[in-house]
């Protein structure tokens, strides 16, 4: 019956999207309480104000990064929101077949009145779901981070909506590769592997193509998702829809690719 | 016909490693409220074309009709009719049966609670628990449950009783009849023979990817034999003259064994006249061992070559 699995999925993760959501608003609440007054934050910008800022561009700090509030979420949260939420995308990936082929259940699963591609679909979107619940708790987070802020936060909720919105693209994006990976290679380690080495490299690649600061570096870094995904800056400039529908536009391309290829193929013994 | 295959051939490709030939043109029928055996060694192609049969994997070349309907095409369609149980049972450990069940049940869109409640009394079946907490012939109940409780009009198990006591084998076995006594059909694979010998009305016997025979259960019950060992003490006369005794070996200075068919009554009289008898055991033949024993050595087998449709 449509809707089944996706239903089923939601029911057997809810608990995990409490607590990976909570997890993110405990991590959201952070930044407000690390720096408890408008002193801490120029000590703290004295402080790298002595740094390279090459050096401090590949962790993609600069001269603003510490002179607001907006600039030290924008770092401290915003800025590694993307890569720590991956590793929620590369576990949901993996569920979508690579755990439930790699434990032999997919063939009881296939024996049921269900296609494949609806597999494939309904579980994609109830992960979907589930990392916008994560986010939505994430978002709560802030929210009450920013209430508890000794520091006037100069912050619109709309600006904190799209800082969680902006994440969402490269999150789905990974979850995809992770799927596609899944469907094609057929064994979790492998697809656990190759997917947690594509977000280590992206990451890599746009921290050393800023450091490098120039040309070709920079053409480099466009391959990295994190190029685009702009979340230490976000707060300032706010979403950019161009980016957004860039990177939604590739995880459809994936889960499309992966949806073909699951329906294609013999299923692992 | 419930189950038609139409020259099925699977070659599995192992990249540069090769490929193997894991069923070859297999041509078989199954009639409608049957019980059809798929006997076969391990590695024979049993699992191979179940799966084909459920577009779990496809086919190389050849098809698979079952109940009027492409397996491949009409799968969804198809696996409203289908209980499956697979040889090794794996589902989300976590889970309870129960939520299994239900789910399983909401996938199908006709859930019976009653006759899932009925199913698990009669194996003794606790639904409350989670399933990595089950014993392997729990998991079986678990998979006989969910293979059963749609009422499906084909049920195809593969090697359903393994992991079973005797005493829920004899319950499955009851289960089994009444699903043909209303008309229904199951397909069930087993390496082992007496299991098959139950229950079965027919067996189709395969062989490294090629079905080597169908006969009907009765005809290969009476190609049976079985080997027997005895030793003794003292003296022990000869056999080698007893009706339905051949391949006579002496273990040791005590132990007999040898090869026996037919009926017991002349091999007993004539072992009154040993001096004593310490141990007395009896063997079933392996599978291999029937089959050549009622094959003479392959003579009769159908190959490829002879391409014939295997219906009775």
């Amino acid at each position: 019956m449509t809707g089944t699995i996706f239903v089923e999925t939601l029911r057997r993760s809810w608990r995990q999207m409490i607590y990976w959501g909570l997890g993110f608003a405990i991590y959201a609440i952070y930044p407000f309480l690390m720096v408890p007054n408008e002193a801490s934050l120029e000590t703290l910008k004295d402080i790298t104000d002595g740094f390279n800022p090459e050096f401090l561009a590949a962790f993609g700090i600069d001269s603003t990064s510490f002179s607001s509030v907006a600039g030290l979420v924008g770092y401290s949260f915003f800025g590694y929101l993307l890569l720590m939420i991956s590793i929620f995308s590369v576990i949901a990936g993996l569920n979508i077949s690579a755990n439930e082929e790699d434990n032999g259940i997919m063939d009881m699963v296939l024996s049921l009145p269900v296609k494949r591609w609806q597999v494939i679909v309904e579980k994609l979107f109830a992960y979907i779901v589930m990392l916008i619940g994560i986010l939505a708790i994430a978002f709560m987070g802030l929210m009450f981070g920013s209430s508890l802020s000794q520091i006037e936060v100069d912050i619109t909720t709309t600006r904190f909506l799209e800082g969680i919105v902006n994440v969402i693209p490269g999150a789905v994006l990974v979850m995809c590769f992770t799927a596609f990976i899944g469907v094609l290679v057929r064994q979790r380690s492998l697809a656990t592997a190759i997917a947690g080495s594509f977000v280590v490299i992206s990451y890599l690649v746009d921290g050393i193509g800023r450091a490098a600061n120039n040309d070709t570096a920079d053409t480099i870094r466009q391959i990295s998702i994190f190029a685009h995904y702009n979340g230490t800056k976000i707060l300032e400039t706010g979403l950019t829809w161009g980016t957004v529908i860039m990177l939604s536009v590739i995880a459809g391309v994936l889960a499309v690719g992966t949806i073909e290829l699951f329906k294609r193929r013999d299923i692992a013994v | 016909m419930v189950i038609q295959t139409h020259n099925l051939t699977k070659i599995y490709q192992f990249g540069r490693k090769g490929a193997f030939k894991a069923l070859d043109n297999l041509n078989l029928s199954v009639k409608e409220g049957e019980i059809f055996g798929y006997l076969g060694p391990n590695g024979a192609g049993k699992t191979t074309t179940i799966r084909m049969m459920l577009d779990i994997i496809r086919p190389t070349s050849g098809r698979i009709e079952i109940l009027g309907m492409d397996a491949q095409r009409d799968s969804v369609a198809l696996h409203h009719h289908i209980g499956f149980m697979p040889g090794e049972l794996n589902l989300w450990k976590n889970e309870k049966a129960i939520n299994i069940i239900k789910y399983f049940g909401r996938v199908r869109g006709n859930l019976d609670m009653a006759y899932v409640k009925e199913l698990a009394e009669r194996l003794q079946f606790d639904m409350s628990k989670k399933f990595r907490e089950y014993s392997s012939g729990n998991k079986r109940k678990l998979g006989l449950i969910l293979a059963l409780m749609h009422r499906p009009q084909l049920l195809i198990l593969d090697e359903p009783t393994s992991g079973l006591d005797p005493l829920m084998q004899q319950t499955f076995n009851q289960l089994m009849r009444e699903i043909r006594e209303e008309g229904r059909t199951v397909f069930l694979s087993s390496h082992v023979l007496s299991e098959v010998q139950a229950i079965c009305d027919r067996v189709g016997i395969l062989r490294g990817g090629l079905l080597r025979a169908v006969e009907n259960v009765e005809d290969l019950t009476h190609a049976n034999f079985r080997w027997i060992t005895i030793q003794y003490d003292g003296h022990i006369p000869d056999l080698s003259q007893v009706a339905g005794v051949s391949e006579v070996t002496k273990v040791n200075g005590t132990t007999v064994k040898f090869r026996f068919s037919g009926d017991f009554d002349p091999l007993l009289r004539t072992l009154t006249q040993a001096d004593y008898i310490r141990h007395f055991k009896t063997q079933e033949p392996t599978l291999e061992e029937i089959f050549l024993a009622f094959y003479d050595d392959g003579q009769n087998v159908m190959n490829d070559n002879t391409k014939q449709e295997v219906a009775i």
